[in-house]
């Protein structure tokens, strides 16, 4: 009895941790989008080619109502490059910009996949909410 | 002139304390935007921020390094008791009564290759342990890394031997089973994390900079 009673508690215990590593798997799989940086992608897809640090930053002000600092647009900028979401290329050096060159970005492929699913989860989210329910 | 000068000065702040890949875009972006008429407060609102920033970023990298380096500096008490009694018995006994200077060579090899061992061990483990830029590992960085560490390591034994000098250096000292953990936080050596970290830091900068020159010779090739 004591032993049929262990079988069966390992057994539990390793279907619960192999749904522990589905999980983590899922998540690994799917890393949904921050809020600033899906607003990053879909601005950079408005604003089309050509996008470079100061547009995107008063397009992104204009959106939000209130002042975008241009560290902070870089920061999720560098962030987005390096999970290969956006990819960019470097214009030539101007010299009303002090003779430094304009950085041009562009969304990747795996980039627009990331909006899609994000946008699904949320749409689904979205319409999840019982009737009635008012968001102000 | 003078706010020339100051926007100068806040761009070689943006250059150097922005820990970036993009700082001399973020730099370009903001002597654009004050050629279009933006305030000098505006500007230094932006390069404190920028600042702030990078420096936040740079501390969210560095946190899983100085925990790691934190939790293998505390098994060095187990690996100094294992070097011990190996390295006992592997001294030749003609080798402790040489003469100057090849007396030195005694304590060194003895009491710092254990320890140096001890963080290039460390090192590699983190190496290993890194699986999704352990593609990144090439015979360069693993140097970079140990001689970074080497050095640390160097410069902190010299600040212990005068730590413990009376009248004079005494390179015997090396040969104490506790002589890096002199200076410890419960049981962790910090002469050795500090060295581990020095490996860990070098690391760190030198990925980022060959990502940089990847995507600026990406574009070269578009």
């Amino acid at each position: 009895m004591a032993l049929r009673q262990e079988i069966s508690f390992i057994f539990r215990l390793m279907l619960r941790n192999s749904y522990l590593f589905a999980i983590l798997k899922e998540m690994r799989e799917h890393a949904y989008l921050g809020e600033f940086e899906l607003m990053i992608l879909l601005t950079i897809i408005r604003l089309g080619d050509e996008v470079y640090g100061v547009p995107l930053a008063r397009e992104l002000s204009a959106i939000r109502g209130g002042e975008v600092s241009a560290g902070t647009v870089y920061a999720a900028l560098d962030r987005l490059e390096l999970k290969g979401l956006i990819a960019s290329t470097l214009g030539d050096p101007s010299p009303e910009r002090g003779g430094r060159a304009k950085r041009y970005f562009c969304v990747t492929e795996q980039g627009l996949k990331s909006l899609r699913e994000t946008r699904k989860v949320l749409t689904k989210l979205w319409k999840s909410l019982p009737a009635g329910v008012e968001i102000a | 002139m003078k706010s020339t000068r100051v926007v100068a000065v806040g761009t070689w702040m943006v250059d150097h304390f922005t820990f970036g890949l993009t700082n001399q875009a973020l730099s370009g972006d903001l002597l654009e935007e004050m050629e279009s008429g933006r305030s000098a407060a505006w500007y230094w609102r932006q390069v404190c921020t920028a600042i702030a920033t990078g420096l936040l970023k740079r501390l969210r990298e560095l946190t899983l390094p100085l925990i790691y380096c934190v939790v293998w500096a505390s098994l060095y008490p187990l690996w100094n008791r294992l070097s011990t009694v190996v390295l006992v018995r592997a001294v030749p006994a003609g080798l402790t009564d040489l003469a100057w200077p090849k007396s030195a060579l005694v304590p060194i090899c003895y009491g710092i290759v254990p320890a140096l061992a001890f963080v290039w061990l460390g090192f590699l483990v983190y190496e290993l342990l890194r699986i999704r830029t352990l593609h990144e590992l090439s015979a360069q960085r693993v140097l970079w890394g140990a001689s970074a560490s080497l050095n640390v390591l160097l410069l902190s034994t010299q600040l212990l031997l005068w730590h413990f000098r009376q009248s004079r250096i005494d390179l015997g000292s090396l040969m104490r089973p506790n002589f890096y953990s002199a200076f410890h936080l419960s049981s962790i050596s910090i002469p050795l994390a500090l060295s581990l970290l020095g490996a860990l830091i070098s690391r760190t900068s030198r990925t980022q900079r060959r990502r940089g020159h990847g995507r600026q010779d990406g574009l070269q090739s578009a």
